[in-house]
């Protein structure tokens, strides 16, 4: 008896373990001076700007993921800034070494004094969905962003991911 | 005593009163289709885009505050358009006939429809105001719904207060 409850035990422990199975991710990335594609006046405070700009940036530290590491990407981003706060929001599409790809929006806010951002810029992300093996993929994590004197950005990036298991195959019925 | 007790009540209920003095206000605003200032695929997923607008709007039915009426508008904003739905945020600044100004925050979001804008509907609430509206506070909700060429029409309701105003400071008795 005492047997039969250890194993459902150890049954119960493995299958929470497998529903939760988060795995830790670390990379960094560095990114080119964006391209703005248009910045505009808010017209009720001075200082007060609305921005969409993109981000393409080169993994030196890919972070890792079922087996693959990430390469480059790119963000599309919208940028409000105010004379002394600015936050960003936006979607980035990675792309893996073996050509998947992985989405994530994010978000950080800075503070700004003399016209710069307070440094490190911190923010957090969350995966929106990927594509070959990564489909599905979901997690999240933070970024800390330590912008460079030619208009380009440093950026840290950790969090943790699962991606759910593949459904089993479907077993023929026997006729 | 008891007329005491009930002066002090009539006088709190009307210090409460006066502290939330919410005023009804609609109307009616026509936008003209904005002019894109930039546009960007996010990558993710087709239709999927990010763009920054502005624009201008006239009141046809104006919103009528502290006896001004509202004229016109200038909006900036962000719009992230999938292929099922637009939403979008920015800032209006209002022109009243009286000169003085009214900053709004506006949110939205539009279904789409076969490619087609359906009924948009979205939050707006003050962010400040010049002259006799300065320390606007109110928010409330609009519904637009677009025309052939690219102009929408919404129709605007919500309620606003204006501060107390501050009470004139009582002299000082100089001792001797």
């Amino acid at each position: 008896m005492k047997l039969r409850i250890l194993g459902f035990v150890c049954c119960a422990v493995l299958l929470a373990g497998a529903a939760a199975a988060q795995t830790k991710v670390t990379g960094h990335q560095d990114c080119a001076k964006p391209d703005v594609a248009g910045t505009i006046d808010a017209g009720d405070k001075t200082g007060h700007t609305l921005t969409l700009q993109k981000f393409n940036c080169t993994w030196s530290t890919g972070m890792e993921m079922a087996g693959m590491k990430s390469k480059d990407g790119g963000s599309a981003e919208l940028v409000e800034a105010w004379s002394n706060r600015t936050t960003t929001t936006g979607t980035y599409v990675g792309n893996m070494e073996n050509g998947d790809k992985f989405f994530v929006s994010f978000h950080d806010s800075a503070s700004v004094k003399d016209g710069k951002p307070a440094v490190p810029i911190k923010g957090t992300w969350s995966y929106t969905g990927g594509t070959g093996k990564l489909k599905g993929i979901k997690g999240k994590g933070t970024y800390t962003i330590t912008p460079k004197d030619d208009g380009g950005a440093s950026v840290d990036v950790e969090g943790d991911y699962d991606i759910p298991a593949a459904a089993p195959p479907k077993t023929p019925k026997s006729k | 005593m008891k007329a005491r007790i009930l002066g002090m009540a009539c006088f709190a209920i009307l210090l409460a009163g006066a502290a939330g003095a919410q005023t009804k206000i609609s109307g009616t605003v026509t936008c003209a289709k904005p002019d894109v200032v930039g546009t960007q695929e996010v990558g993710d997923h087709p239709g999927h885009t990010l763009s920054l607008t502005k624009g201008t709007c006239s009141w046809s039915k104006p919103m009528e505050i502290e006896g001004a009426k509202t004229k016109d508008d200038t909006d900036a904003g962000f719009t992230e358009a999938t292929a099922t739905r637009m939403t979008g945020s920015g800032f209006v600044v209002g022109t009243l006939d009286s000169g003085d100004k009214m900053f709004v925050s506006v949110h939205d979001s539009t279904p789409i429809k076969d490619g087609k804008p359906g009924e948009t509907a979205g939050t707006w609430s003050f962010s400040g105001g010049t002259g006799k509206i300065k320390g606007i506070k109110g928010k409330g909700t609009y519904k637009g719904t677009g025309s052939a060429d690219g102009s929408i029409t919404f129709d605007v309701e919500g309620e606003y207060s204006m501060p107390a105003p501050a009470a004139p400071k009582a002299a000082k008795p100089k001792s001797k």
